[in-house]
């Protein structure tokens, strides 16, 4: 194992790393440029290197965008990838509190503490981790997203009703396009880019990012001056951080464990995670205030996806998602077939890539830490002007999610939407929790349906969907207790 | 001092322009770049294809070529783009089937089967029909018996609703009269596997490539004649099934771009389909050595179009209108 280690730090391969982190830092940072984007322009170099640099040169961008998103998320309340918009509940207002150096020391370590937890998991356990992952079917899917789901509900801020609603449209806005079992369009109006759905990532910078342009310019007059103090990166005290730690490792392990589900990815993992830290976090109280703890379950659990996600992708050769699904046909392409035999025929090979992977986590936090300075450095821009900038950067992203003007008009609508919701305070994350968790619940009740030939109590008479159900329904006892109790306290 | 000096020939430079634009502009037309658009992301199989030809093509047709992905609406986004190109041989387009012969039969669409100039095809990946390796069916009939016997309680799975391994399960369902029930599940062939081995699904029609590195077998190629890859597997036809289906890929340019264009395309893919580094991937991605020119690929797409009309009609897949 440590043979492998000497391998890795090659010349080569650091330099690919280093190379990979640095691009998917700034990829990441840049609203609209997510992974996907890094890894195709990554790609083609990857035709001239050998297998291990072009592994080493993927996992950095994979990883570091990862990261990167956070950054965007917490200084101008835009997640540079879907994947931190969680972070911004909480990020963002701890930079208005002039403490955006802070914050993004806080998911600095939570994205090393998620990506390095999920490492470890990749290096003891993937073989038989994969291999249980494979008798999760459809019914343990929509048992988990359910179980989810309920908890957004219960730990809705505010007005239920309110939340529900907002639920609703982002479930609303997921129902559109082709019907995930039979393919009948949905809600299409005839309009081709809507048959292929509406694009869920045009529609989150929509909401969080151009809303809340549209709301500094209807409020511009009397809003406070972005304080442009506490700008330097600066890392979380210890005192703080121990406060913190069972956060800190729940959301490394849901973040992994979701990365291990096919088709889940980092976007859910972050919101589930910080649902999960809203529900039973020490400061839950404070959050959505610029409390710490939300930006560690966002960031800690979007960071642990990353190995998880590795986890089939290697142990069986089945990705989960896009990005992985790139790194598999890679291998494939450079003769490594990721699968059992893999692991037994070259364990050298693993070994070097949970190393790369490893190291790739720390690599991305120095770069983080020496790149705050300059991208805080936007917090002196005047409000104004700020606005605009991330105005113009809101439809650019957009339009080079797939190089259509379609999916700015999505944004825009989307900004408008999220505008109306905010000044009525609506919880956008709510709607954001629909749009992302909806697919997964829809296609994996129609899925347990087939499964259980038409069933629905048989969905849940299965042993995980089972234990998941009853999870739940503890989950729902406890909170509407809790919920007695304070009102009891109150009257 | 320095300044003015950088001034002047800046100004000097300003006035020339024009005059540089005029003598380049010949030049530039001829060098225009060549636009490869691919309806899929970046990495993907036809993706692959179409950078692993275009290294090769670059050499042939003396002209940069820019692979463009524009993935959505299973591939008719980008497709559409081709479709509506100027036809002056700039813009062409590579894929694999499904959003030119199928997706017209399906979706509203600005184009069809017929809207294309078909150059060639490159790669066709043949499909098996796959079971885990303690699956009790050892044979195609095997599946048929207990479906006959078990109507509707055989599940298989596809990458989604209307894709060729769906069909193909249809048609196969029609031609050997039973009931089997589809489940539909992202992440295409691997996607599929998983919920092979996890006991999800009993059957998946999927490409070659993941039987050696998975507990699968294959009963039956949907093939026309048996594979080099996979000698001891009977194709459909043999079983006395007559269907047949291959994933195809093919390079096409929108319809009437000159035929000069055309002809000069084919030569370079061809060309590119014989070097050593595209002979290499193909076998990486066990896919055989076949090529079809023009004239064949042409006629074979409108088959092919005319087929995948009825088998969605008996699928139970229309077009709204």
């Amino acid at each position: 194992m440590f043979d492998s280690l000497a391998l890795v730090t090659s010349p080569d391969i650091l330099l690919a790393m280093v190379g990979g982190t640095l691009l998917g830092v700034v990829v990441g940072a840049i609203p609209g440029l997510g992974s996907i984007l890094g890894l195709s322009i990554v790609l083609p170099f990857t035709f001239g290197l050998g297998t291990l640099p072009s592994m080493a040169l993927l996992l950095g961008v994979y990883a570091g965008s990862v990261y990167g998103g956070s950054i965007s998320a917490i200084l101008i309340n835009m997640p540079g990838t879907p994947q931190s918009a969680a972070t911004s509940l909480d990020g963002y207002p701890m930079a208005r509190r002039g403490q955006a150096g802070l914050a993004i020391g806080w998911a600095s370590v939570a994205s090393l503490v998620g990506g390095t937890f999920s490492a470890f998991v990749l290096m003891t356990v993937a073989s038989p981790l994969a291999h249980f992952s494979l008798q999760l079917g459809p019914p343990e899917f929509f048992a988990l997203t359910l179980m989810a789901l309920v908890c957004v509900a219960a730990v809705s801020r505010g007005s239920m009703v309110k939340g529900l609603l907002a639920g609703l449209i982002g479930l609303f806005v997921a129902v559109v396009g082709g019907d995930p079992i039979t393919g009948d369009l949905r809600f299409d109006y005839g309009i081709l880019e809507l048959s292929g759905g509406v694009n869920r990532i045009a529609v989150l910078i929509g909401v969080f990012a151009l809303s809340e342009v549209f709301v500094q310019a209807v409020q511009l007059h009397d809003t406070a001056e972005y304080p442009n103090t506490g700008l330097g990166f600066r890392l979380p005290a210890w005192g703080p951080l121990a406060a913190r730690w069972k956060t800190f490792v729940k959301s490394s392990a849901i973040g992994t464990f979701i990365g291990i589900l096919p088709g889940t990815g980092a976007t859910a993992a972050s919101f589930v995670s910080y649902i999960e830290a809203k529900r039973a976090g020490r400061f839950r109280e404070k959050f959505g205030t610029g409390e710490p703890e939300g930006i560690v379950a966002s960031e800690a659990a979007n960071n642990a996806v990353t190995g998880g996600a590795l986890v089939p992708s290697l142990a069986l050769g089945i990705p989960g998602d896009a990005v992985t699904a790139l790194i598999v046909s890679l291998l494939v392409i450079k003769d490594v077939q990721p699968g059992p035999f893999l692991f037994t025929e070259n364990p050298q090979f693993v070994y070097s890539v949970y190393w790369i992977f490893f190291l790739t986590n720390f690599i991305m936090v120095v770069f983080g830490a020496l790149l705050t300075p300059v991208f805080t450095r936007i917090l002196k821009i005047p409000t104004e002007l700020l606005m605009g900038a991330i105005t113009i950067f809101a439809f650019v992203g957009t339009y080079s999610l797939s190089g259509s003007a379609f999916e700015v008009v999505t944004c825009l609508v989307a900004g408008i939407v999220g505008f109306l919701l905010r000044i009525n305070r609506f919880p956008l994350s709510a709607l954001a929790i629909g749009l992302i968790l909806g697919p997964l619940v829809e296609e994996s009740l129609r899925q347990s349906l087939i499964v259980t030939d038409g069933s629905f109590p048989a969905i849940f008479l299965r042993p995980y969907s089972g234990l998941i159900l009853v999870f739940t329904v503890l989950l729902i006892l406890a909170l509407n207790l809790k919920g007695r109790d304070r009102r009891g306290g109150k009257g | 001092m320095k300044s003015t000096w950088v001034r002047s020939a800046a100004r000097a430079l300003l006035v020339a322009a024009p005059l540089f634009a005029a003598l380049a502009l010949p030049g530039a037309r001829a060098a225009e770049p060549l636009k490869v658009i691919v309806p899929w992301g970046a990495g993907g199989s036809s993706d692959t294809f179409a950078r692993t030809l275009a290294l090769s093509m670059r050499e042939t047709l003396g002209r940069e070529i820019v692979i463009i992905n524009k993935p959505g609406a299973a591939g008719t986004l980008g497709t559409t783009l081709v479709a509506q190109a100027e036809p002056d041989g700039n813009t062409i387009g590579f894929s694999a089937l499904a959003p030119f012969t199928m997706q017209p039969h399906l979706r509203k669409l600005a184009y069809d089967a017929d809207s294309f100039a078909y150059v060639c095809e490159p790669a066709a990946s043949p499909m098996v029909l796959a079971v885990r390796d303690e699956s009790p069916f050892k044979s195609v009939a095997d599946a048929v018996t207990f479906a006959a016997a078990n109507p509707g309680k055989l599940k298989y799975g596809s990458p989604g609703p209307g894709s060729l391994p769906h069909l193909a399960m249809v048609e196969l369902g029609l031609k050997a009269g039973v009931k089997w029930t589809h489940l539909p599940a992202k992440g295409g062939d691997m996607g599929n596997v998983r919920n092979l081995l996890g006991g999800h699904i009993d059957m998946v029609p999927i490409q070659i490539l993941p039987l050696a590195s998975n507990p699968i077998r294959a009963l039956a190629v949907f093939s026309d004649a048996r594979l080099d890859d996979l000698k001891d597997v009977p194709t459909m036809k043999e079983l006395g099934y007559d269907v047949s289906h291959v994933i195809w890929n093919a390079m096409v340019a929108p319809k009437g771009t000159p035929e000069a264009k055309l002809a000069e395309f084919e030569a370079a893919c061809q060309t590119a389909a014989a070097t050593p580094a595209y002979k290499a991937l193909l076998k990486k991605v066990r896919v055989p050595d076949t090529f079809k020119g023009r004239a064949a690929l042409t006629a074979y797409a409108k088959a092919e179009s005319d087929k995948f009309k009825v088998l969605f009609e008996q699928a139970g897949m229309k077009k709204k209108d």
